[in-house]
């Protein structure tokens, strides 16, 4: 049995370490994959916290064989994701001032990295559905190509396919047609 | 065989993610060198983009700390037994016994045997719905009271016999009444018991005074960025001291120190011990009116009846009062003791004085946690290079303040002997 299989096998049992062990491990690639689908810092944290409640109220349903856990943790992010859209479908925007990087103490460092979240969260919003959220769970969040699928439902093939093709249009989205570097 | 650009990309991807260098790559993928190049320093261009996407620290450190409130809620709610979703067997009891009551009331028979007695033959199917009903009764409380009922019915049927000196089948109702009231006493108490072990459970689990965060074992020691305090600890507050008060009557705990908006744990629910009590006395009460009015019956019987009935009945009034006494005595008995119990207040919770001032756990003004945070180094292995690969990356994604990696990339220039840097890993370089 995986390490990682015990640890969730203790959370499902009740151990509250195994499952702050849980939550270190994955919160920042929650946090990050929500972060780039919503508006604002705000919105992201609430999400985030709401994803690991909901994840520790349904752990004891959680079966291996039929899911990895990381895999189950990002369909309850993503679901949750949906949910939130939906009720704010009519505010698309993106501020640019929420785009915000957490502080580095450098003002100008700051606001380079600020603006190009700004570009990146704006480019993937133009993305079909499908191809932001391989794109997203792939390079933000860094998910394994079986993480993804599995996540996803789809199969990997597809999912390499949607990943080469949302970094194409990406490329377009963010530096042009030219391919500019 | 030549493999598909996506399958191209994602190899190279995996191998840059491990450390190689994009030109040893695109070298093994001379056909695709060009298209690959782009699309993977756009792929590494979005990694860099987002890498600075980081929770703030605090907040980090407080939903850690309400989540773990959470789970210590959840632990302390009593187990509640489930309902059975579908116990074959009970479902054709249950079917089998109200089947046989609508059937035997809708004969008639029922109507006629209510009034039998117990030397006449319809007075075994008085007896059988008699039994249907306790069956029928699920709650321990109330299937007492139906006993009281049954008792004062077989104190009528002496009354009866004695009137027509039948003194034979005095003996044996009353053992029957004897019986019933035996049992609707022994259920009283079972009812009482099993409400003081959950007001026991409730007590024990209320007066657990918490403090936030806990300390992980070294089993599950997580790193010490986890659990590090935010760099700028002047802009984190102290965490919340909660303290549950053991006074009943306030259900919300008590949150000093720290950010109290931030911190909030469910409200207890108000335990249910009022209306159990208030079914405990519904039953003594009903016990007790049934067995006084059964004695006044037997009484009033006893002037009336003749003399051959007289010593039977005066038999049967000494033999019911002292059952009577009996079962008042245990019952107290049953009470005092559930009183007495370390830690349960049953029924007798007292109130916390008005004047008299909450424990207020002392708050930490430096501004630090209560508990100091462990240090410990992670100790869990992972069983992939892509787990170890994201591991190190998670462990240092708290060190704030240090961004020299966004250095490196910006010193990044585009050629073919480029080596891109693993996001992953870039504070470690």
């Amino acid at each position: 049995m995986l390490i990682e299989e015990q640890v969730i096998l203790r959370a499902i049992n009740g151990d509250r370490e195994a499952f702050t062990y849980i939550y270190d491990l994955h919160f920042n690639k929650i946090y990050r994959y929500i972060y780039v689908k919503v508006h604002s810092q705000a919105e992201a944290e609430d999400l985030t916290q709401d994803v690991f409640i909901k994840a520790f109220e349904g752990i004891k349903s959680y079966k291996w064989r039929d899911l990895p856990f990381t895999a189950w943790l990002f369909r309850i992010a993503h679901n949750r994701v949906i949910d939130h859209v939906r009720k704010t479908s009519k505010e698309k925007r993106v501020d640019l001032e929420e785009a915000g990087a957490i502080s580095s103490g450098d003002p100008v460092l700051m606001t380079e990295q600020n603006f190009e979240i700004y570009q990146l969260k704006d480019a993937l919003q133009k993305l079909p559905d499908a191809q932001r959220e391989v794109a997203t769970m792939r390079f933000i969040s860094e998910l394994s190509i079986t993480e993804v699928a599995r996540a996803l439902g789809k199969s990997e093939g597809t999912v390499k396919a949607l990943q080469f093709n949302a970094v194409a249009s990406l490329r377009k989205l963010l530096y042009g047609k030219f391919n500019g570097y | 065989m030549a493999i598909k650009i996506e399958e191209a990309f994602n190899q190279c991807f995996e191998r840059l993610s491990a450390g190689e260098s994009l030109d040893s790559c695109l070298r093994d993928y001379e056909e695709y060198r060009v298209e690959l190049d782009l699309m993977l320093r756009t792929a590494y261009d979005v990694k860099r983009r987002a890498y600075p996407v980081q929770p703030r620290p605090e907040f980090k450190y407080w939903a850690r700390v309400r989540l773990q409130g959470v789970q210590d809620y959840a632990r302390r709610q009593p187990v509640q037994h489930k309902p059975v979703a579908f116990d074959l067997r009970r479902t054709m009891a249950i079917s089998m016994a109200a089947l046989l009551v609508f059937v035997i009331a809708s004969s008639g028979t029922v109507a006629a045997s209510s009034g039998s007695l117990p030397d006449e033959p319809l007075y075994g199917v008085k007896l059988a719905v008699e039994q249907a009903q306790v069956t029928l009764t699920f709650s321990d409380v109330d299937k007492a009271e139906v006993y009281a009922h049954l008792a004062e019915k077989r104190a009528g049927e002496i009354v009866a016999l004695a009137s027509q000196g039948k003194t034979d089948k005095i003996v044996t109702t009353t053992a029957k009444m004897d019986y019933q009231l035996q049992q609707a006493e022994q259920l009283i108490s079972k009812y009482e018991v099993a409400i003081a072990d959950v007001v026991e459970e409730s007590s024990a689990a209320a007066s657990v005074t918490s403090t936030a965060p806990a300390v992980p074992s070294s089993a599950f020691a997580v790193p010490s960025s986890a659990f590090a305090v935010p760099s700028t600890t002047s802009d984190v507050p102290a965490p919340p001291v909660i303290t549950i008060p053991i006074d009943k009557t306030t259900s919300t705990p008590i949150v000093t120190g720290g950010q109290q908006d931030n911190f909030t744990l469910p409200a207890k629910p108000v335990p249910p011990e009022t209306r159990e009590s208030t079914n405990i006395s519904r039953a003594k009460n009903t016990m007790n009116t049934t067995t006084a009015k059964s004695l006044a019956l037997l009484q009033k019987a006893l002037e009336k009846a003749p003399d051959s009935s007289k010593s039977a009945l005066e038999d049967v009034i000494q033999h019911t009062k002292k059952a009577n006494e009996r079962a008042q005595q245990q019952l107290k008995l049953d009470t005092k003791k559930h009183i007495s119990t370390p830690g349960v207040k049953y029924n007798t919770i007292p109130a916390v004085p008005a004047d008299k001032p909450k424990y207020i756990p002392p708050v930490n003004n430096n501004h630090k946690p209560a508990e100091p945070l462990p240090v410990n180094k992670p100790t869990i292995q992972t069983n992939t290079a892509d787990n170890s690969s994201e591991k190190n990356s998670y462990y240092q994604t708290d060190t704030s303040g240090d961004r020299d990696h966004d250095n490196k990339y910006n010193q990044t220039q585009p050629g073919s002997n480029l080596r891109l840097p693993a996001i992953v890993n870039p504070i470690t370089k």
